[in-house]
């Protein structure tokens, strides 16, 4: 081993440290440095609140805030508040909802649409997820996963669009069913409750898949070959092993899915009609105008994300009672 | 200004919530020494290690390094560096880089940087990876990485948390002696944390045994080998039969016991016990002479040999001794005295000073 | 059985990967066809379609308009996205599920209620419907993707490296910036292509926030309500082959980094 030379102890000149000094160098020994670092390391405790003092103020302002003045505008009993007139709250807004079938109708509609969509979505990309998880080799996996990724990188309305043509009377399904001569005239699919659901799973699967995937992927395989090697079917080994065991990931996939499919508003005007209006369309329909008609929109909005969230709420605190009972 | 002590360790106590990481610790370390923390995992070196090089605030006590009260000091602004366990090398930066690092935040100029980068990189022998990631490394070379960057800046102190952890077998005894010659030629003060004990007794001047936040030894690796203090010491460093028995004379520190019937004498190096109260002793397995006849020493036992196990150089022979409840001694011999002596009844004997009285 | 089993899941897959592709590619083809009629049967074929689009200085606008949102709104959301994460990830803190709940809040709001919410917002706060307010809107709505990204990469983060870099002499804020930062920047960069593509396909927000001129979506939306044609075709087809081309592409740079950085 070559001899060590003690460094650094015999460089004392005053220009070893000042010519050419590499950037950081210069930086850390820059006098404004110093004093802005010692100001925002003065200590622990100041350091944390200037790194969290940001944060805070963009989160209740910019996430919070929209929020609340939609629930404050909610309330208003006139919008915009005239100059002068004190602000006066009201619930009126939100009797309203009750008071007409055409604007409680479309959102039951929507609720059960969304609840329909979410159970579809969830049926079709199991097996899918599954297949992935379970089937295909490690090094395939990545590669099949990322084939079905691409088109989820495409807008919403662009594929609302693609559904459009596929399902159109001349589309691509009507001419398969006309070739194998199954119908004579094409099916009227588009504008019905039916394209609308085929757009929306077309449009959420994604949202499913990954999740499911994620829970599948973490599965062991070692515990259905146990239940294999004692004497469990195929149907007992997914009912008692498989689906419990991968409830976490249906749950927050189907939470995901059914919040996005609530929100849903180009979708369900380009491939609903007249009888499948959403509540979006019915919130929007108060936006379109100057303002007089917000508090009403605020309200009915306010409305549909409660629902939304207690829905959510419930179910989730529903798959947590399962998973218990099951493991 | 070096004081011969280039640490003094004052009292220092250390809590995580609840549980006790260190208690009271007060140490001196010399300059130019190579002290090793040895323990079981969560016993407090680590935390001993970190609370040195500034990771951790002591709850209590003090910390002075080169004369300096450094307890509440950054670890930036402490003339002390480290080797991490998993090395810590900045992906993102090349060899060369990284050993700079710490040079360059010194505000050194260029020049200067890239000799002392070159010096460091010679001695070590790493001057060709200069341009490589530390992904493009084997894991001595990576170490050697490691150690290289701690050293660019010429700390004071060298802090070793088990780096050589992720080697394996083979590199790892071809490492210690590396890093030992490494630490005669800097003649720098190493302080190293290890859990594996031959580590420990291979590399250095001296041990300091930890468990459950104390000190349970302090001494030269052959003090803690051959005079082990206290049982714990006894148990985790190599291989031990323990004797128990009511002291029954006293000679400055040679303690006479008895034990089932048989007059033993031990050295006792920490004071001495009272008489007529029970003691405990330990008895290395190697120091037991196998013979047929009566040897010379003055501890002397017949026993029958119950089992033998081969262990390559030597053999691990588990001996039943006569007149006691199914006592058994362990010992280790070589080959050839196994051959002599056969099977059946044999004599057992050890010397006094083969055999330290334990004050626990 | 089990071949069975496998046969059967097997062509659920592929069925799924028909489901996604077909009506995109029938969307392509569509452009190319020279007929006004969107649908089959094709007679002819044509490119005409492609160059009135480019001749079109609506749709070129609408084009670059929705590019710089994205950009700018891209931006602001991963400086504050992942200053959010810095303070989250692994910190312990009074109220700290309270700030994560906060920061998720966005991207759990259904499209609609988030678009008129921040419609009332932006009215209260003076901000005119335009470019600013879609930037702004956009930059919120993406912030949480940032922080969720940028978070799952800072836990990864050896704590022994920062502790290195404070061992030789780097204070706080250089250790981030010489050592956290350059570690993060896949994640940032990953996060950064979502970001602009979630603002560049964004539709609801734009929608409610916007003046007259249109993002594209928007555009696109609007020549919809009156009628498909098969411009709409070649405008969706270039925008599905760069969306799609940019995805792939930081799919694979943000895996292969991944990979890289590991020691």
């Amino acid at each position: 081993m070559p001899e060590y030379k003690v460094g650094l102890e015999n460089i004392t000149t005053k220009d070893a440290y000042l010519n050419s000094r590499p950037i950081w160098g210069r930086i850390i020994n820059f006098y404004f440095y110093k004093i802005f670092l010692n100001f925002i390391t003065f200590s622990p405790r100041r350091q944390f609140l200037i790194l969290a003092a940001f944060p805070i103020v963009w989160l209740l302002t910019q996430h919070l805030g929209p929020m609340l003045q939609m629930l404050r505008v909610s309330l208003l009993e006139a919008y915009p508040v005239a100059e002068g007139t004190p602000h006066s709250f009201t619930i009126d807004n939100y009797i309203r909802f009750f008071g007409d079938y055409i604007f409680w109708m479309p959102f039951f509609r929507t609720l059960i649409f969304a609840t329909i969509f979410t159970v579809c979505t969830l049926v079709l990309t199991y097996p899918v997820a599954y297949y992935l998880a379970r089937h295909v080799s490690r090094k395939n996996q990545m590669l099949m996963l990322l084939i079905l990724l691409i088109p989820f990188w495409v807008g919403e309305i662009v594929r609302t669009y693609a559904i459009m043509i596929f399902l159109g009377n001349t589309g691509a399904v009507n001419l398969v069913l006309k070739w194998f001569g199954l119908i004579e005239r094409p099916i009227p699919f588009m504008y019905t409750g039916f394209s609308m659901g085929v757009g929306i799973v077309y449009l959420t699967a994604l949202y499913m898949l990954l999740p499911l995937y994620s829970a599948l992927e973490k599965l062991p395989k070692s515990y259905t070959e146990v239940a294999a090697d004692l004497g469990a079917g195929a149907w007992v080994r997914f009912r008692k092993i498989t689906l419990p065991l991968t409830l976490e990931g249906i749950s927050s996939g189907c939470i995901l899915v059914f919040l996005i499919s609530t929100g849903f508003y180009a979708t369900p005007v380009l491939l609903g009609g007249p009888s499948t209006t959403v509540f979006a369309e019915t919130i929007a329909g108060f936006f379109h105008y100057a303002g007089d008609e917000w508090p009403t929109g605020a309200a009915f909005a306010v409305i549909m994300f409660l629902t939304a969230l207690i829905i959510t709420f419930l179910f989730y605190r529903l798959m947590k009672v399962l998973r218990k009972g099951d493991t | 200004m070096k004081t011969e002590n280039i640490v003094h360790i004052d009292k220092v106590s250390k809590k995580f919530g609840t549980t006790t990481a260190i208690e009271q610790l007060s140490l001196d370390i010399k300059h130019g020494e190579f002290v090793t923390f040895l323990g079981p995992s969560g016993c407090g070196k680590s935390t001993t290690l970190r609370i040195l090089g500034g990771f951790e605030i002591p709850d209590t006590g003090k910390i002075i390094l080169e004369g300096k009260d450094v307890t509440k000091y950054p670890p930036e602004k402490r003339q002390v560096n480290m080797v991490f366990q998993d090395y810590a090398l900045f992906p993102h930066m090349t060899v060369s880089e990284n050993i700079s690092f710490a040079l360059v935040l010194k505000g050194l100029n260029k020049n200067t940087i890239i000799k002392r980068q070159n010096e460091i990189m010679t001695f070590l022998q790493i001057q060709e990876y200069g341009n490589r990631y530390p992904n493009q490394l084997s894991g001595g070379q990576r170490q050697r990485v490691a150690l290289a960057r701690a050293l660019a800046p010429n700390p004071a102190l060298l802090l070793l948390d088990e780096p050589l952890g992720a080697l394996d077998a083979k590199l790892r005894t071809q490492v210690q002696r590396e890093l030992k010659s490494i630490q005669r030629k800097t003649n720098k003060t190493f302080l190293f944390v290890t859990h594996d004990q031959e580590e420990a007794l291979t590399m250095s001047d001296r041990i300091i045994v930890m468990h459950n936040g104390r000190v349970e030894q302090d001494g030269s690796p052959e003090d803690l080998y051959y005079r082990p203090s206290n049982r714990f010491v006894a148990e985790f460093i190599g291989e031990t039969n323990f004797l128990s028995g009511k002291v029954i004379s006293l000679n400055n520190s040679i303690v006479g016991f008895d034990w089932y019937g048989y007059k033993i004498f031990g050295a006792s190096n920490w004071g001495i016990p009272k008489k007529g109260s029970n003691i405990t002793a330990a008895l290395r397995l190697e120091n037991l002479i196998l013979s047929k006849v009566s040897p010379k020493t003055t501890n002397k036992v017949q026993g029958r040999i119950l089992n033998k196990t081969f262990q390559g150089s030597r053999l691990l022979i588990e001996i039943l001794i006569e007149n006691t409840d199914e006592i058994l001694l362990r010992a280790f011999i070589d080959n050839k005295t196994a051959q002599e002596i056969g099977s059946g009844i044999i004599w057992l004997g050890w010397h006094t000073e083969s055999m330290a009285i334990l004050n626990d | 059985m089990v071949s069975r089993n496998r046969i059967i899941l097997s062509c659920t897959y592929w069925a799924f990967v028909l489901y996604i592709f077909i009506p995109l590619i029938l969307m392509i083809v569509m452009g190319f066809k020279d007929s006004k009629f969107i649908g089959f049967p094709i007679k002819s074929w044509t490119f005409d379609w492609y160059i009135s689009i480019f001749s079109d200085y609506e749709i070129i606008y609408s084009f670059g308009y929705s590019i710089l949102i994205a950009i700018f709104s891209t931006l602001i959301s991963v400086i504050i996205g992942t200053w959010i994460a810095v303070l989250l990830e692994g910190r312990k803190f009074w109220g700290w599920s309270p700030v994560f709940g906060l920061m998720i809040l966005p991207a759990l709001v259904p499209g609609i209620i988030s678009a008129i919410a921040f419609r009332i917002y932006a009215r209260w706060l003076g901000i005119e419907p335009g470019m600013g307010a879609i930037i702004w809107a956009h930059a919120v709505h993406n912030v949480p993707f940032v922080t969720i990204v940028v978070m799952a990469r800072l836990s990864t983060l050896p704590k022994s490296q920062i502790e290195a870099a404070r061992d030789l002499g780097a204070d706080p804020l250089l250790t981030f910036i010489r050592i956290t930062l350059p570690y993060l920047i896949p994640a940032i960069l990953g996060a950064s292509i979502f970001c602009l593509l979630l603002s560049f396909d964004d539709f609801v927000r734009s929608f409610f926030l916007g003046d007259y001129n249109a993002t594209l979506p928007v555009l696109i939306f609007a020549m919809l309500r009156s009628g498909m044609s098969p411009e709409i075709n070649a405008i969706a087809t270039i925008a599905l082959i760069l969306t799609a081309a940019i995805g792939i592409w930081a799919e694979r740079f943000t895996r292969k980094t991944n990979k890289d950085n590991k020691i």
